[in-house]
């Protein structure tokens, strides 16, 4: 089995610079793969310059249609719809309101004259792309649909693949902000997460329930403080919690508006300036780097150093 | 009136103007005498009777009947997978009640081992293989079909917890919370609940919705079915990108939509320029104010803190409820029925 890392940053509150993170540690990694996993907001081509290689339809969730020719007008299917997506109109015929149907079929096998079938609907489209930094990975749920952590997971097992295919040893995960589906399928089997925080009150608030998820499913897990001049009392907070829980703070990032000027340029932060905003991120990126190395050493016996070249034939490097 | 407040994007300022648009126009319609809005209109729940809580909306800031001000303002922290409203408001606490999936128990005297109940699940979350039946709960979206078509009734439901709501009351508003227990993946259904408990609420004039950002399931659960969403965004190629999704949500939902450029100093004018060519009204245009962020991370709101703010809100609060009155005597006339 290949060594292959995967590492996936999350924030639990969005916005606090998680994808201009994600997108600085891929142009200095170099030998990787990107997998975007926030697919309600997928940002990170807006700053990685991305060329379109693959366009997928992903169609993992269903819909009720009701035929308005066979419904006897019975009530029986909004009778059962625990999800309040029948309406019934005053002559009784039934319709399926789109956006509150969950696809679950049961209106299909309790209509008496089989006038409703589940038709797969298009939820999203996932792409691949060719990027300066290594290839990418993402999508697009529709509005409204169901199933990012399925789609979640059909862009992590692609990224994964690609990886294999061509030796690169780590795959970054810019995972989606909250606890929900697609946090804990970006999350789930991951060699390690980042997570980002700030020190603001929600922030940290949001930051312990990202920590829990990250418990619960026992992923090892480095914290990063972005903004960390906004209030000196919080930074301090931040950095006891971490310590009274044993996590590592692998960077405090000051505030510094080249991250929003970057983003406007369409670059990521470290290609934009080479201040000292890039030069956090690239300790940072040794930090992870060493950690990862480590790991790869004590459990796989492989050599420590990131970029060591890969032995022929295999993908590795650490 | 239903106000939700959403974005496409984490943290552009969401649970900020949610706040503090709570809290001005709950004090203009405390102190001033202007009344926020003059449309008149009741809430959708009215003639509803009262769901759940019981929670004593009218006991704290009642203005006088008669007067025309709207009393019963209700804020709702919707953003179940970080909830952060109540950081700022620190409410009063009056109840709490855990939210709960029905998911399927099997009772393996009556079952014959037939999977029909695999066969109906759209999830999973039941498969039998042979003479054992395996049940995935964290799979199940409690649809009721596996109970509903096992010809046996050999399926039984129990809850599952998922996670909790709460309600209490700060600085004369009534709050609700819902909150996603870590480790679960469902926010919808906890999404649901809150929603169904804070729009029963008894004298629940104005609701104001902080929404989870995004625009998947829990976003559109929260912003379903409200009178006026407000997209708060930033001037940003992210912030950009990401209301274009946000507008795309609304539209299919078919709820009116008005924008809030929040730190709009910042950035540069292409979100000014979509809102332009898609004809959605900016109803605010927030500056970058350091003593605001300041107050924000030591989890205290605007309003009442740093000065000129609550005038900000409150202007913002009444030029959304106008438009939402107006674009709901629109909606009236289109109704389908
Ligand atoms: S169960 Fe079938 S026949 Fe009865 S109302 Fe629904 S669609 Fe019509
Ligand atoms: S498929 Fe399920 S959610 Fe959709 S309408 Fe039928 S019963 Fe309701
Ligand atoms: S449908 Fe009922 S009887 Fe058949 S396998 Fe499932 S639980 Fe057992
Ligand atoms: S309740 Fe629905 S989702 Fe849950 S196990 Fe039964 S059929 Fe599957």
């Amino acid at each position: 089995m290949p060594d292959l890392r995967e590492v996936a940053i999350i924030s639990g509150k969005g916005g606090t610079g998680k994808t201009s993170i994600c997108g600085a540690l891929a142009v200095l990694a170099e030998e990787l793969v990107i997998a975007d996993c926030d697919v309600d907001a997928a940002n990170l081509g807006l700053i990685l310059r991305p060329s379109l290689r693959e366009t997928h339809d992903f169609t993992a969730s269903r819909t009720a249609i009701i035929d308005a020719q066979e419904c006897s007008g019975c009530g029986r299917c909004a009778e059962v719809c625990r999800f309040g997506a029948v309406i019934q109109a005053a002559d009784g015929t039934a319709d399926v309101e789109p956006l509150a149907c969950e696809g679950c079929g049961v209106c299909a096998h309790i209509c008496p004259v089989g006038a409703i079938r589940l038709e797969e609907s298009l939820s999203g489209r996932w792409f691949v792309s060719d990027t300066p930094h290594g290839t990418l990975v993402h999508a697009r749920l529709g509005p409204g649909e169901e199933n990012s952590g399925k789609l979640v997971t059909t862009v992590r097992n692609r990224a994964r693949e690609i990886a294999q295919a061509d030796g690169k040893g780590l795959v970054l995960i810019d995972g989606p902000p909250g606890i929900g589906c697609p946090v804990i399928a970006s999350l789930s089997g991951v060699t390690c997460a980042l997570v980002v925080t700030e020190p603001t009150v929600p922030a940290i608030h949001d930051m312990d329930r990202v920590l829990a998820v990250c418990r619960h499913f026992d992923v090892p897990t480095l914290v990063v403080v972005n903004r960390s001049d906004l209030d000196e009392g919080n930074r301090r907070a931040i950095a006891a919690r971490c310590a009274r829980e044993g996590l590592e703070v692998a960077a405090e990032i000051p505030y510094d508006p080249v991250f929003t000027r970057a983003m406007v340029e369409g670059r990521t932060v470290v290609e934009h300036s080479d201040g000292e905003v890039p030069r956090l991120l690239g300790s940072l990126w040794e930090r992870l780097r060493g950690r990862l190395g480590l790991r790869a050493r004590l459990e796989c016996g492989g050599r420590p150093g990131l970029r060591g070249r890969p032995e022929e034939g295999r993908p590795g490097g650490f | 009136m239903i106000l939700s407040v959403a974005s496409g994007k984490g943290g552009t300022g969401k649970t900020t103007v949610a706040v503090n648009l709570a809290l001005a126009l709950g004090r203009s319609s405390r102190g001033s005498g202007v009344p926020p809005s003059n449309d008149g209109s009741s809430p959708r729940n009215n003639g509803h009777p009262p769901r759940g809580s019981g929670l004593p909306l009218r006991e704290h800031g009642q203005p006088p009947r008669g007067s025309g001000l709207p009393p019963g303002i209700v804020l709702v922290d919707a953003d179940v997978e970080e909830p952060n409203c109540h950081l700022f408001l620190r409410p009063r606490w009056k109840g709490r009640e855990t939210i709960t999936l029905p998911v399927p128990e099997v009772d393996l005297e009556r079952c014959d081992y037939c999977g029909r109940c695999a066969d109906v699940c759209a999830y999973s979350a039941i498969t039998v293989i042979r003479d054992v039946v395996l049940l995935f709960p964290e799979l199940c979206h409690g649809c009721g079909g596996c109970s509903l078509l096992c010809p046996r009734g050999a399926v039984a439901e129990r809850p599952r917890p998922l996670g909790s709501v709460r309600w209490g009351r700060a600085e004369g508003l009534s709050f609700y919370h819902g909150e996603l227990d870590p480790g679960q993946a469902l926010a919808p259904p906890v999404t649901r609940a809150l929603k169904a408990r804070a729009l029963g609420a008894r004298g629940a004039d104005l609701v104001i919705v902080d929404a989870p950002p995004g625009t998947s399931c829990p976003a559109v659960e929260a912003v379903r079915g409200s009178d006026l969403c407000l997209l708060v965004t930033e001037p940003t190629p992210f912030g950009l990108s990401d209301l274009t999704l946000a507008v795309e949500m609304t539209a299919k939902l078919d709820v009116p939509t008005a924008v809030v450029i929040n730190r709009a100093d910042a950035g540069d004018d292409r979100v000014d320029r979509f809102c332009g060519e898609r004809d959605l009204p900016v109803l605010a245009r927030l500056p970058f104010d350091r003593r605001v962020a300041e107050t924000y991370a030591r989890g205290r709101p605007a309003v009442g803190a740093v000065p000129g703010w609550e005038e900000r809100f409150r202007e913002l609060g009444e030029r959304a409820l106008g438009l939402a009155a107006a674009s709901r005597g629109r909606g009236e006339k289109r109704c389908r029925t």
